[in-house]
């Protein structure tokens, strides 16, 4: 193994990071782990000697390690780059440091990256960088080592790459293609391919539902005991085994320990704000969601360790004074959550322009505004109590209409 | 909005009332549940409920008979219930008084008493009645008072007013045979 001597941590690749400071992910990629304030300590192949420290919060998803450096940028190492070399590399790593455990990065030009893992029970494991070294001071260690193996079995960004390549490429014109001969290879070469890739599918898809049907099935198996038992040990093995199936979930209490309020606000903010952007971009619609459609939907975003109401409402307040990328909103009791460029006066004057002189119901409303129906009532009720319209109920129902009362008043020489 | 004008009593000798815009605007039917909103919309029915009876010259309002609840222009009519909160608002104000303890039938007081009390004195100065004595069947259908704001008025309102200036010392009241024939001399 020949290791070349990048100097710097400039030898990791630079990494997009979303408003809030978390990494952004590709369509298919998940954060599996958070590890807030991180003690990296790496050195430089010139000064192998000397161990230079960072405080960083690393974040671990399926398809990057990734860390912020002093100057709060992103760096990633691809986890398609990492081999795992097993043991033996571990122990003659042990006997260089002594006995602290460790996992380690090799950064090398044209091979992939290396790690060499060890130890189970320690509280700090390694990283090296080229001939350098960084050493993760933490107490998750265990989890990182699990997390880590886990997403490097998985290998999620072969799912990428299988789509890009699934892309049909341009031919150029080759003169084995042309004439009769031509067309006729060319039928014979589809056919083939074609046989191949239903082989392929029905294998693969046989392969992955047995696998998943038998984790399944373990699963069970595991519910069932813990049922009878009522152990509550089990439900580190039960959620291990989720993410082994390929279910992984959101910034839990678990992983995020005490900054799971401030963890929460940032996945919340990351969540939420193109989501009101792109309402705001579409035409007619208004960047507004409730509360209630929020925790339903962002829950269901998150397919597994389910926040509660009150952690959702502590999320989005700290996510709305930190980020200010949304605020939050009362229209007549129910509690919203608008976009930046939200304001109160265009939405009025829109109500106002659409209730004519004919009115209109909630119904209608809801449905030029773009939203819920229930949304709608608060914000029409909102604007009643704010004198801007006023009700009619008749047989078909209740319609608002432009308050006049006021100009009615005036013209009768009522004085209120 | 376009301004009605139509005939609300088929009687013969009943004028035409000019309907204000309000009167064809659809939540105007319904009582509105914000208190800001509902005070105007209530003031608006007194105000309608006084010119209506004030121009048609009636003083009584019976409350299953008035056409006033029901716009059949724009298909829409108050409820019951609306009709007693409208009422008992209009009392409420001095505007009326029942009638009667059911509460079917509303006196309209055209103008509050001290207000007309005012409009008699004006009157009597203006018409030179100011050391006069007229009877209260003149006050109230005499050719004098022709076009005047208690002409046609209910007794019982031209008598709280009269004895509202009498309290002044404005007027002396003299009891004639009836009711119609009692006497007021302006000082």
């Amino acid at each position: 193994m020949s290791h070349t001597a990048d100097p710097s941590l400039s030898s990791f690749v630079p990494h997009p990071s979303t408003a809030s400071g978390l990494p952004s992910l590709l369509p298919n990629e998940s954060l599996i782990l958070t590890i807030d304030s991180l003690e990296v300590r790496y050195t430089l192949p010139s000064t192998s000697t000397q161990l230079r420290t960072l405080i960083s919060t690393s974040y671990l998803t399926s398809h990057n390690f990734c860390f912020t450096t002093s100057n709060n940028a992103l760096k990633a190492i691809p986890l398609k780059s990492v081999v795992y070399e097993g043991k033996d590399s571990l122990e003659s790593y042990t006997s260089f440091m002594g006995r602290n455990p460790k996992v380690k990065f090799i950064v090398r030009e044209s091979e992939p990256v290396s790690i060499v893992k060890s130890g189970q029970q320690t509280s700090t494991c390694f990283l090296s960088v080229t001939d350098g070294l960084i050493i993760l001071k933490t107490d998750l260690q265990k989890t990182v080592h699990e997390k880590l193996d886990l997403a490097l079995f998985r290998k999620e960004w072969l799912n990428d790459v299988n789509s890009s390549n699934n892309k049909k490429k341009e031919e150029g014109f080759k003169a084995s293609g042309a004439g009769i001969g031509g067309i006729i290879r060319r039928k014979k070469e589809k056919q083939s391919t074609a046989s191949a890739q239903i082989n392929a599918a029905f294998d693969g898809d046989l392969e992955s539902l047995m696998r998943n049907a038998k984790n399944v099935l373990q699963l069970a198996e595991k519910c069932k005991a813990k049922m009878s038992r009522e152990d509550c040990s089990d439900v580190d093995e039960l959620s291990k085994m989720l993410e082994g199936m390929g279910v992984v979930g959101g910034v839990t209490k678990e992983e995020a320990g005490d900054d799971y309020m401030g963890m929460l606000a940032r996945e919340i903010n990351d969540w939420i704000v193109p989501k009101l952007k792109k309402m705001d971009s579409d035409k007619g619609k208004i960047p507004i969601m409730n509360i209630t459609d929020l925790y339903v939907l962002y829950n269901r975003a998150r397919g597994l360790d389910f926040i509660s109401p009150s952690d959702l409402l502590s999320s989005l307040k700290g996510a709305e004074r930190m980020f200010k990328g949304f605020r939050l909103k009362d229209f007549g009791g129910v509690k919203c959550v608008v976009g930046k460029s939200f304001r109160e006066e265009v939405l009025c004057k829109r109500i106002l322009d659409e209730v004519g002189e004919k009115g209109r119901n909630v119904y209608g409303l809801s449905k030029i505004l773009g939203v819920n129906e229930v949304m709608g009532k608060c914000i029409v009720e909102e604007l009643e109590v704010g004198e801007k319209v006023c009700r009619d109920e008749g047989v078909e129902g209740t319609k608002f209409f432009k308050n006049e009362f006021d100009r009615f008043c005036e013209e009768a020489g009522i004085t209120m | 909005m376009q301004k009605m004008q139509i005939a609300v009593n088929s009687a013969p000798a009943m004028a035409d009332f000019e309907f204000p815009e309000y009167y064809s605007f659809p939540p105007f039917f319904t009582l509105q549940p914000v208190s800001a909103t509902r005070q105007k919309q209530l003031a608006l029915w007194r105000d309608l409920i006084l010119k209506y009876h004030t121009t048609q010259k009636q003083n009584t309002l019976v409350l299953h008979e008035c056409k006033l609840w029901k716009n059949e222009e724009i298909g829409r009519e108050l409820v019951r219930e609306n009709i007693r909160v409208i009422c008992d608002d209009f009392v409420e104000n001095g505007n009326g008084e029942w009638e009667d303890e059911g509460k079917t039938r509303l006196r309209i007081l055209w103008k509050k008493p001290e207000e007309l009390a005012g409009d008699l004195l004006a009157w009597a100065t203006r018409s030179g009645f100011i050391g006069q004595v007229c009877t209260l069947y003149e006050l109230s259908s005499g050719e004098d008072s022709e076009g005047a704001s208690f002409q046609g008025a209910d007794e019982e309102l031209i008598r709280r007013a009269l004895a509202i200036l009498e309290d002044r010392g404005q007027v002396a009241i003299f009891k004639g045979d009836t009711s119609e024939e009692d006497g007021v001399k302006f000082f």
